[in-house]
């Protein structure tokens, strides 16, 4: 370290902690030409703690552009994953249209959960819209719901297969549940939440929080009248 | 610590003197640590050496010394504003002589301020350009083949390099 202040700094010799800082501040498709730049900054992109799945950047510019993104997808999981730096900083994937039924997103989308929960993601953002619910497993939900990490929870048309949530997470900041089915109560006693907005779940019956931060509750349900206790 | 001590001198990795004033250094914890064994050493006379060359550390004190009153006691709004466009001026800097220079300093001082903001400069210096003007701007040779560039193109088909 003390030789590389020294003597003449290229770009390639700066920490890996301080190039992904950096990268970090780029918008994530223009972060992705590090990955073609250099063989070093190559590798540091592999590391680089977060994974970010835009449809709308193919939309219009492919043939077909639902292939051409579950490809990339699955193409990004298998040169990062191996490779990733934990934890993990964040998890996006923003896919606002209803995939057809013969491409297996639902599936790809719990992968991706699943992927998240094991690198100990802060943040996972799922901004989707289907008929196509993606399932969730009590284990996944389990991890998720207490996980030490999370700070922010983004979930859109998923399907949980444990009817009561009791959502533990220390560091939840920002909790969104909307357009899920299966859960009949949640239940957030993440000590510093400060924003949750619960909307469209139409199974659900009763909400309690106990957050003694919260600044921002938003509620929307379209069906069901439930129980908010807070 | 002794409250007539105002300022500490350092030297450079080059080997020249610098003054900083105490709540200047107040920024950085290794700063801060070195002048805590200097005001509290008997014997006084001895310079801590930081490892950055002068050109750096003439940089790197100018921000300390701009940023400390507002660190060490909060400041209003219209200052953090006069604050912000003063930084976008600071930051106006040679990217190979200076800018890498700055980023090694504030991680190695730990300044997260500084820090923080280097970053955000060479990330804005990036921004919408091709993949062979971000080589220029940052001095990276390309060490692929143009077989190895074209696979990896490959890989991210929602993005233009070029």
């Amino acid at each position: 370290m003390v030789e590389n202040i020294r003597n003449n700094t290229e770009f390639e010799n700066l920490p890996q902690g301080l190039v992904h800082h950096i990268m970090n501040y780029v918008p994530y498709n223009d972060a992705i030409k590090f990955s073609v730049l250099s063989k070093t900054l190559h590798s540091m992109w592999l590391s680089f703690p977060v994974l970010d799945f835009d449809y709308t950047f193919f939309s219009g510019q492919h043939e077909d552009p639902h292939r051409t993104f579950l490809s990339f997808i699955l193409e990004t999981l298998h040169h990062h994953c191996p490779r990733i730096n934990k934890p993990l900083q964040r998890l996006r994937v923003k896919y606002p249209y209803d995939y057809r039924a013969y491409f297996p997103f639902h599936s790809v989308f719990e992968g991706l959960l699943y992927i998240a929960i094991k690198n100990h993601a802060k943040e996972i953002i799922f901004d989707i819209c289907t008929n196509n619910l993606v399932d969730v497993s009590s284990d996944s939900l389990l991890s998720l719901f207490s996980s030490q990490f999370l700070t922010m929870l983004n979930l859109k048309y998923f399907r949980f297969s444990v009817a009561d949530s009791v959502i533990l997470c220390p560091k939840l900041k920002e909790l969104v549940i909307s357009s899920c089915k299966g859960a009949q109560t949640i239940i957030v006693s993440s000590p510093y939440v400060e924003k949750v907005e619960i909307s469209c779940c139409s199974d659900l019956v009763g909400v309690q929080i106990m957050g003694k931060n919260l600044l921002e509750f938003c509620f929307k349900n379209g069906v069901s009248n439930p129980i908010l206790n807070m | 610590m002794s409250s007539s001590v105002e300022a500490i001198t350092v030297l450079s990795s080059d080997g020249d003197e610098f003054k900083i004033t105490v709540s200047a250094a107040k920024l950085s914890k290794p700063l801060n640590w070195m002048l805590e064994d200097v005001c509290f050493s008997d014997d006084c006379d001895e310079v801590p050496t930081i490892e950055v060359n002068s050109k750096t550390l003439v940089k790197v004190i100018e921000y300390c010394e701009k940023h400390a009153p507002r660190a060490n006691s909060g400041a209003s709004d219209s200052d953090a504003e006069e604050l912000k466009k003063w930084d976008i001026e600071f930051m106006k800097m040679d990217v190979k002589d200076i800018l890498f220079h700055i980023l090694m300093a504030a991680n190695y001082l730990h300044m997260e301020g500084l820090y923080d903001l280097a970053c955000q400069t060479a990330a804005d210096l990036m921004k919408g350009m091709t993949v062979s003007q971000i080589r220029k701007i940052f001095h990276i040779k390309n060490d692929f083949s143009s077989e190895e560039q074209e696979q990896l193109r490959r890989q991210h088909p929602g993005c233009s390099f070029d």
